[in-house]
């Protein structure tokens, strides 16, 4: 409803675009109402045999405490609805408990229950949470999004396809994963790396002209050998691969729909000058059956997010399914969940002509390599191609031209990343 | 000079009772009153034979009357009663006597030049100098007479007559400047005059009439006609005051009455002339936001207003979500804001009644007027169908949004529309003197296409007839009936498969009947009935082509009615005390066809709590609901210049309208009261003092107020209206509690003109049901949306020449409460924040001033098309005003940013033209 309203207005936005104004605000100064709640999160699904529920409080606002609180030494269980009992262990990082749940107790119909006291000895419960039959992630694809006349980025779509039996609501969990390229091989280093062993030696010879404190033009000739380290293959440097989870609350729900049947959820968004359709995308897709009490959760939680407009609504205190057995009213922030999962691997690509990963090259002219590399650590090392015009010019690249790992990626190629059996879109 | 005003005003009383010789004035009378009212006096004198006496009904403050005579002609009565007030008396049939100002006879006819200059004289109030400036450069000539007289004296003789109704004006007076004579009209409107032959300025005076100045070329002896238009002042009603101010306090407590002709000055946002945003401009009404159609009306919600357009109810009044009026300023008269004691004939919201009147088209002529702004355009035409009879008078306004933004080159905006329109037409039919009827239609329509996204309209229809009838002198009636109806047709075609389109409806038909009798001078007594049938279709939400899968969904339809007989008197006790009492009762039922749900007891009303379901057939009786409400009013003149008055009112109301944004929106649903959900109730006290300061030609009043309501309707937290079919299962029901001071001191006349008010005002709520379902806030009062304690608004007006007029806006308000993020946590990787009780902070504090100007065209009166140019600036500072306030995680710290509607000076400029130059409302 929110939503809508948002986009009802985007019209009256656009069209009395100049009226309006965004600007930064100053949040006062709300400590003094400022009340720390307990956070529990924990999602009970097959997709993991280890399974997460991670328990902190609510921190103040731009307070002193920027990183979350985590609430160690919490005792937890988990109660299936046969009375199966798994207790969760704290794991090396506070806060975060973990348990395995077998696979065989993941069957649609049962329940789970959250069961936690806290260090000071309260004890909150869950409501217990149903298994919900998954449907297949149905088709992914991506339609292309426009803007001034050229293709800027792509959307990712899912359809649902499911049947009578399966849920209703669905949630999307993403994870990217992309190859890219430096823009150039790196095929020559200087200096070389100590325990370089194929090295060799560039002969350097350039001339030289100074004025001197006398006003006399000074000539020198100079004559050098450098020791540079030959990388092989020139493309060891040249393909990484990087993964980034999509943390965007995405959900949707057939329940006013005739059938199970949904065209078009969309997924992310990827711009074509990020460069991650450039070579090869891949998008991991899982796909969480929700109850109609998870959806309403996170649809509250979802609705927070967004940004206001003028028919904005109020805020949303959002209600979890947890909640302490001895005080109703304290206020207890998360949901309870447990999911079936189904996933899905697809990978995309797309060209785009203005795709530039951004990198200038120098061509050094009479200057030494030498000296050029310790006067900018900048290019230290230096990287070179093969292509250069001894005695006089050297074309030059700084790292992140040639070194793809400085961008985030790493260079092992991911397994799943030749399996032919996987979509392409393009 | 002091002799020259002696003189005028013994030859009016001469040619008065010298015509009626025989008349009533001659009749001997006993009076013995000391320091009367003008009432007293004139009840006392018409106790005793049949004699009548007319006169406005404000004089009466004015006046302290002493008289002790016996067995004395009445004329020399009136002359000893009126010696020390500022009226003196007319005699205007056989037994009607009018008590009318001195000064209209008096002050000013020694002032018109002695030659023949054709210069203008000097008036005092704007409005008739518009008039007389576009007039009067070619001043009509009547010659009498074909061939030049060599007689000394000549006798013309006259007929002097109401232009409009063809009647004869009874007490009209010529004057001759040059001869320094006057004649008085006899009761068949006709005048008698023995005078040299030659040419004369003259000037025609009469009660309640546009004097007439005119060129008398006398000849020889003969006979002319002379027609005289009517002015605003219509003696014998009771509006008088108001006409020449912006707002009217005088009336009853809590009433605003604003004069169209007078507030279309100020400036605004579109060029539009907006009784909404005028309203704003008022003591104890305020909006959540700018560009909002809604108001909230001393701490009440959106939905606790009505707006009547002739007795017919309108449901949205704005154009485009708020920023444009979508009733056309020219087709209204005046608009009053009842807000604490409502007229009994007025109920049905708890907050307060808007009564918009149109005006009649002109009986005699045909007139056209438009103007053009920078989005839209409107045009106005009237005239007469049967001359002097039936009139009508009819008006549009169309937008031209749209090809602006096909201008723009981004595929979703050139391939959205925006447009809308509105029209109204008016049938005014005066069968005779006792019989009146008039019927008016209305229509508005907003359409809007975002691509891609959703598609949008929404509309009001509205037509209803009036129908009065007097019987005899002390019995009136007045019948109302009228349909509305408002819809809204909503298309979400954002994914195909769940693409839906919805189409609501409410349809609101309403009769109502009053009867007035004036028992005598104090004691005025109101009965009647009303009947209102509200039929609400929540539509059905369907696929929006065959690619949607959407399961089409019957919302379902409401019905109910209320019916309401009220009485009330208004009894002057004293000359000084009045007092009113009324009692409404009013009966709500809601009929079926319903299937009513009932949940399990003591859990949350939800689907799955669903335990039993009663079902109703076609119109059965699901529920219902009755009480009465009191009304009651005293006020006590102190003084002729200031009095107090006090009102206890209660209210009832069986819709709500449900939001759950911040403004309401055209996409809100009305709901009525039906099993789960019970009427609102309220009551309100409310006190003020009203003091005059007549040198200052201004005025000051405060009042106070504290009001209690129950039972207002709040949506759960994250209610999703569309899709909800049981609203019982989205909705709390609550209490409302307002109370507030409001200053407004006026000026009214002059060259400057405007208000200043400053209101002190606090609306806060509390949804506390018990269990923790049944909260909003925990229980906890918090402040209403639109609680804004602290407001200054100043209204300013300087008339700087015939043709050039500056105004000026001013707001400055608390900001409205808002909800902040508390803390903050990470969930799913993401960082979210919790929210602080509801509404306790708020945005920074609001400031706007606007301004405008307006030029006139030429004044000359013979011209095919007079123009104005209106200019103005909205929030002329361009001050940044936050509306709301949103947070992003920006690398771990919550950075908010306020978003303003209207964050900087917003011009515009329309052009009004009309056909012809006359004085237009």
């Amino acid at each position: 409803m929110k939503k809508f309203i948002e986009k009802l207005f985007i019209i009256i936005i656009v069209y009395l675009a100049t009226w309006a104004c965004i600007e930064p605000y100053e949040l006062p100064n709300v400590s003094k109402d400022f009340v720390s709640s307990l956070v529990i999160e924990g999602n009970m699904n097959n997709d993991d045999t280890i399974q997460t529920i991670i328990v902190t409080r609510t921190r103040e606002i731009n307070g002193e405490n920027k990183s979350t609180e985590a609430v160690s030494a919490c005792s937890i269980e988990v109660i299936d609805k046969d009375g199966n009992s798994f207790i969760f262990d704290e794991s090396e990082k506070a806060g975060t408990y973990n348990s395995i749940i077998p696979i065989q107790y993941f069957y649609p119909g049962n329940t789970f229950q959250l069961k936690l006291i806290s260090p000071s000895g309260e004890l909150y419960e869950s409501i217990p949470e149903e298994l919900l039959e998954v449907p297949e992630v149905d088709s992914i694809y991506f339609s292309p999004i426009q803007s001034g006349g050229d293709e800027t980025a792509v959307q990712f779509l899912v359809d649902i396809n499911g049947n009578e039996s399966q849920c209703r609501n669905y949630k999307w969990e993403l994870e990217e994963t992309y190859e890219y390229r430096s823009k150039y091989f790196a095929q020559k280093k200087y200096p070389a790396s100590p325990d370089a062993t194929n090295t060799g030696v560039a002969f350097i010879q350039y001339d030289y002209y100074y004025i001197d404190d006398y006003g006399d033009t000074i000539y020198e000739h100079i004559e050098k050998e450098l020791v540079i380290e030959r990388i092989t293959p020139s493309d060891s440097l040249y393909y990484c691969y990087k993964s980034n989870p999509i943390n965007q609350i995405l959900i949707a729900s057939t329940d006013d729909l005739t059938e199970n049947q949904f065209k078009g959820m969309t997924l992310n968004k990827v711009s074509l000058s990020s460069g991650k359709l450039e070579h090869k995308y891949s998008l991991l897709v899982k796909q969480f059956s929700l109850t109609n009490d998870a959806a309403r959760f996170l649809s509250q939680m979802k609705s927070n997010q967004q940004d206001d407009g003028m028919f904005d609504g109020q805020p949303i205190t959002v209600q979890g399914n947890i909640s302490n057995v001895n005080n109703i009213d304290e206020r207890v922030i998360g949901y309870f969940g447990a999911s079936m999962v189904s996933k899905k691997r697809i990978f995309a690509r797309r060209y785009s002509y203005n795709y530039d990963p951004g990198c200038t090259t120098i061509e050094l002219g009479d200057r030494g390599l030498d000296e050029y590399a310790e006067g900018a650590s900048f290019y230290n090392p230096i990287y070179f191609s093969s292509y250069f015009n001894p005695p006089y010019s050297w074309l030059l690249y700084p790292s992140h031209c040639v070194d793809c790992r400085l961008k985030g990626g790493q260079l092992k190629k991911p397994p799943y990343w030749d399996d032919e059996s996987i979509i392409m879109l393009e | 000079m002091k002799n020259k005003i002696l003189q005028s005003f013994t030859l009016i009383l001469f040619f008065c009772s010298n015509i009626h010789s025989q008349s009533i004035l001659d009749s001997l009378f006993n009076c013995n009153i000391k320091n009367a009212s003008l009432e007293e006096f004139v009840a006392e004198i018409e106790s005793q034979a049949d004699v009548h006496f007319f006169f406005a009904m404000h004089q009466h403050l004015d006046c302290s009357i002493s008289v002790e005579k016996y067995n004395t002609p009445l004329w020399e009565i009136l002359i000893a009663a009126l010696y020390s007030t500022p009226y003196t008396y007319c005699q205007t049939s056989k037994h009607n006597i009018g008590i009318i100002p001195k000064k209209s006879k008096i002050v000013e006819l020694p002032q018109y030049p002695s030659t023949t200059s054709k210069t203008e004289s000097k008036q005092e109030d704007e409005e008739d100098r518009y008039l007389n400036g576009r007039r009067s450069d070619i001043k009509e000539t009547i010659t009498i007479g074909s061939e030049k007289s060599f007689a000394r004296k000549v006798t013309i003789k006259g007929l002097i007559k109401d232009n409009e109704t063809q009647d004869p004006l009874i007490g009209a007076t010529l004057y001759l400047t040059e001869s320094e004579t006057g004649v008085i009209s006899d009761t068949n409107g006709n005048i008698v005059l023995n005078i040299a032959p030659g040419k004369y300025n003259a000037e025609i005076r009469s009660l309640g009439m546009k004097t007439k100045k005119c060129f008398f070329t006398i000849n020889s002896g003969g006979n002319f006609e002379v027609g005289l238009q009517h002015s605003n002042q219509m003696l014998q009603e009771v509006t008088i005051s108001g006409e020449q101010n912006y707002g009217n306090r005088t009336g009853n407590m809590g009433e605003d009455k604003l004069v169209m002709k007078k507030v279309k000055k100020m400036p605004s946002l579109t060029g539009n002339v907006d009784i909404v945003s005028i309203s704003k401009m008022l003591p104890g009404i305020v909006s959540v936001s700018e560009g909002t159609g809604s108001l909230n009306v001393r701490g009440g919600g959106a939905d606790q207003n009505i707006f009547y357009l002739n007795n017919i109810p309108i449901y949205n009044t704005s154009h485009a979500f708020g920023f444009f009026p979508a009733i056309n300023s020219t087709i209204i008269d005046e608009f009053s804001i009842y807000k604490s004691f409502i007229p009994i004939h007025f109920g049905g919201r708890l907050s307060s009644i808007f009564d918009i009147s149109t005006r009649a088209g002109n009986k005699k002529d045909f007139r056209a007027q438009g103007s053009l702004g920078l989005i839209t355009t409107d045009f106005t035409i009237e005239g007469p169908i049967v001359s002097d009879k039936l009139s009508f008078i009819a008006s549009g306004r169309a937008s031209y949004s749209d090809w602006i933004l096909n201008k723009i080159d981004e595929p979703a905006i050139k391939n959205s529309d925006m447009s809308f329109y509105d029209a109204s037409a008016l049938l005014d039919y005066k069968i005779n003197n006792n019989n009146s009827v008039e019927i008016l239609a209305y229509k508005s329509y907003d359409d809007f296409k975002n691509a891609g996204v959703n598609e949008y309209s929404y509309s009001n229809f509205g037509i209803g007839a009036t129908y009065k009838h007097h019987f005899g002198s002390k019995l009136n009636s007045e019948l109302n009936i009228s349909h509305s109806k408002y819809g809204f047709d909503n298309s979400d075609i954002q994914f195909e498969s769940s693409s839906f389109t919805q189409n609501y409806g409410i349809q609101h038909s309403e009769a109502r009947g009053i009867l007035n009798y004036l028992y005598n001078e104090k004691n005025v007594f109101q009965t009647g009935f009303s009947s209102t049938l509200l039929e609400l279709d929540r539509g059905n939400l369907l696929p929006y082509n065959d690619k949607s899968l959407y399961t089409p969904l019957k919302l379902g339809k409401e019905k109910g009615m209320e019916n309401v007989l009220f009485i009330h008197d208004s009894y002057k006790i004293t000359s000084q005390f009045t007092l009113k009492a009324g009692l409404r009762f009013s009966h709500f039922t809601q009929f079926g066809p319903k299937t009513v749900y009932k949940y399990k007891a003591g859990t949350e009303r939800l689907n799955t709590n669903i335990v039993d379901s009663l079902s109703f057939d076609k119109n059965d009786a699901v529920k219902h609901y009755s009480g009465p409400e009191l009304r009651l009013a005293a006020d006590y003149n102190l003084s002729s210049i200031n009095s107090i008055k006090l009102s206890f009112s209660q209210m009832r109301q069986y819709m709500f309208l449900l939001s759950n944004t911040y403004a309401a929106t055209p996409v809100d649903q009305w709901k009525l009261a039906d099993y789960h959900l019970k009427p609102s109730k309220q009551w309100q006290v409310s006190a003020g003092y009203y003091h005059d300061l007549p040198s200052w030609k201004s005025s000051f009043v405060i009042e106070g107020y504290y009001k209690k309501a129950n039972n207002i309707v709040e949506l759960k937290d994250g209610a999703d209206l569309i899709t909800t079919p049981n609203l019982e299962t989205a909705t709390l029901q609550g209490d409302q509690e307002s109370y507030g001071l409001e200053l407004l001191i006026s000026k009214n006349k002059g060259v400057f003109t405007g208000w200043t008010s400053y209101t002190y005002s606090r609306s806060l709520i509390q949804v506390d049901g018990g269990a923790y379902w049944n909260k909003i806030n925990s229980g906890r009062q918090y402040a209403s949306n639109f609680d804004r304690p602290h407001v200054l608004n100043a209204v300013a007006n300087l008339q700087v020449s015939r043709r050039i007029n500056l105004a000026s806006n001013l707001v400055y308000s608390t900001g409205r409460p808002i909800t902040l993020p508390m803390s903050n946590y990470t969930y799913f990787n993401i960082e979210h924040v919790d929210y602080s009780d509801r509404n306790a902070y708020r945005v920074p504090n609001y400031f706007r001033m606007d301004f405008s100007v307006i030029l006139e065209g030429n004044l000359k009166a013979q011209k095919p098309l007079h123009s104005k140019w209106i200019f103005s600036v909205y929030n002329l500072t361009g001050r940044k005003n936050p509306y709301s306030v949103y947070f992003k995680n920006q690398g771990g710290k919550i950075q908010g940013y306020q978003y303003s509607i209207i964050g900087v000076p917003v011009f515009s400029i329309s052009w009004s033209y009309k056909f012809g130059n006359y004085l237009t409302n």
